[in-house]
């Protein structure tokens, strides 16, 4: 029934062959196109997570920046600020100043009217004092006491005038 | 009847006859190597279906033999992949008028089985070396050894026969309903042994697939 | 012959003989020749008497006492009659 003749050497070469054929045009050619396209996912994914390396560091270089730019805005900031209080003192200084001038300029004017003011009492006592001791003197000013008062004065004036003449004569 | 045992011979070739069984193996190896090659001439980036199909099968087959041996996918692919295709494609063979399929011959079969039984070693000694191949004869002991062998050449005879009892029962059976009953009985048996056919050829590959990575793998050691 | 010297006299009120007795007496010491005495009266010199001969002139009134004095108060302060 069941006949083993010399066709089995036949169907062995023809099997080879048919492994040989087959890797030649089936698992060859399909194997490299998986181990290609294997490759090529892993490439992009490669380059994929290449590219997102690329976009972390770019992320931290502008974070860096950021961080950089957020410190020169607060030094500036504070640097506005210390030069804003400079400048608010050097004018409340120079207020100060002015203030103290003006100050001292209407005390100087003050004290000068005062010394008017008092100067022109002063006058004005003494122009009193005068028409007073004017009144009083015509009051008690006699003849008893004209006659003494021409004796006195006179003889006075008159020594004086007679050294002066005499020295003149003399020179 | 005599002619399904004993196919009919064409002519002989070499001092070697050239049964029907033998043009129809190489009517499917036509079919399969013109396949092959006009679907992967052109291998696309972004595959068209049949191209899909061919990669889904040997990814299958190499995920096959991983799952059993680990690193040796590419290297048992060609043999292993070819004994799926060749003995998927010639059961289904036998259902095509004019054919007969090859894996009804118990000539193929054993053919088949005569390349798994030589590639054992082969594969043994290409990948662990002579003495590590043949010591794995001599474990657990030396007197175990005989066994080993007998137990090779049985394993070898019921692949063969197995695959060609199947494949021969499947064609016989057809051949008696078509007698029957031509018209309506045939062609449920003949989806039914596609199916069948498929199912043998998967047997007979993950057998084969069992025998080369045991002959492999480094155990022992 | 010359004329008399005049002598000017400017008093308050009108001399009295022994006050022209006096003047006489004391202007003759300087004024060597004969005088003339010409009277003259302003109240507003209050007491004593000024004299006017020729180029020069005594000024012995009360009037311009008072107004020496109260130039220099006017310049130095008022004078301390009684001292410290």
């Amino acid at each position: 029934m069941i006949r083993i003749d010399r066709s089995i050497i036949f169907q062995i070469i023809n099997f080879l062959t048919l492994v040989f054929l087959l890797f030649r045009f089936l698992f060859k050619p399909v194997v490299k196109a998986l181990d290609e396209r294997s490759d090529r996912i892993r490439r992009e994914f490669e380059k994929i997570e290449e590219e997102k390396k690329a976009l972390e560091e770019e992320r931290r270089r502008l974070e860096e920046e950021l961080k950089n730019l957020k410190e020169k805005y607060l030094e500036m900031l504070d640097q506005a600020n210390r030069e804003a209080q400079k400048i608010k003192e050097s004018i409340i200084q120079e207020a100060y100043r002015e203030a103290e001038k003006i100050q001292r300029e209407y005390e100087r004017r003050a004290k000068r009217e005062m010394e008017q003011l008092l100067l022109e009492l002063k006058e004005d006592i003494v122009d009193i004092s005068e028409e007073v001791a004017k009144r009083i003197l015509k009051v008690h000013i006699t003849p008893e006491v004209q006659t003494r008062i021409i004796e006195e004065m006179l003889e006075e004036a008159v020594s004086r005038l007679e050294a002066q003449l005499g020295s003149t004569h003399e020179g | 009847m005599e002619e399904i045992f004993n196919p009919q011979v064409f002519f002989v070739f070499l001092g070697i006859p050239v049964t029907k069984t033998v043009v129809s193996t190489w009517v499917v190896m036509g079919f399969l190597v013109l396949f092959s090659f006009f679907l992967t001439r052109r291998m696309r980036p972004v595959p068209t279906r049949l191209q899909n199909v061919l990669e889904l099968f040997v990814e299958a087959i190499l995920h096959l033999v991983e799952e059993m041996s680990p690193g040796n996918g590419k290297r048992f692919l060609p043999l292993v992949g070819t004994l799926a295709l060749f003995i998927g494609t010639s059961d289904v063979a036998g259902l095509v008028p004019w054919l007969k399929s090859p894996t009804s011959d118990f000539n193929t079969t054993l053919a088949l089985a005569l390349v798994v039984f030589f590639a054992v070693p082969f594969y043994g000694i290409t990948i662990k070396g002579v003495r590590n191949y043949f010591r794995s004869y001599l474990s657990p002991s030396p007197i175990l050894a005989p066994f080993h062998v007998i137990s090779e050449i049985t394993r070898t005879v019921s692949l063969a026969l197995r695959l060609f009892g199947n494949i021969m029962g499947e064609e016989i059976i057809i051949a008696i309903l078509f007698l029957l009953s031509p018209l309506f009985l045939p062609l449920p048996m003949m989806l039914f042994s596609i199916f069948t056919g498929i199912i043998q050829a998967y047997i007979f590959t993950v057998l084969s697939v069992v025998y080369l990575s045991a002959a492999v793998e480094s155990s022992g050691h | 012959m010359r004329d008399r010297e005049k002598v000017r006299v400017i008093t308050p009120f009108p001399l009295t003989d022994e006050q022209k007795d006096i003047l006489y007496s004391k202007l003759s010491r300087v004024i060597r020749e004969p005088f003339l005495l010409e009277e003259e009266i302003d109240p507003s010199l209050i007491g004593g008497v000024v004299i006017l001969w020729g180029e020069i002139l005594i000024d012995c009134s009360v009037k311009t006492q008072l107004e020496r004095l109260k130039e220099r108060i006017l310049r130095e302060g008022i004078p301390h009659v009684h001292g410290r």
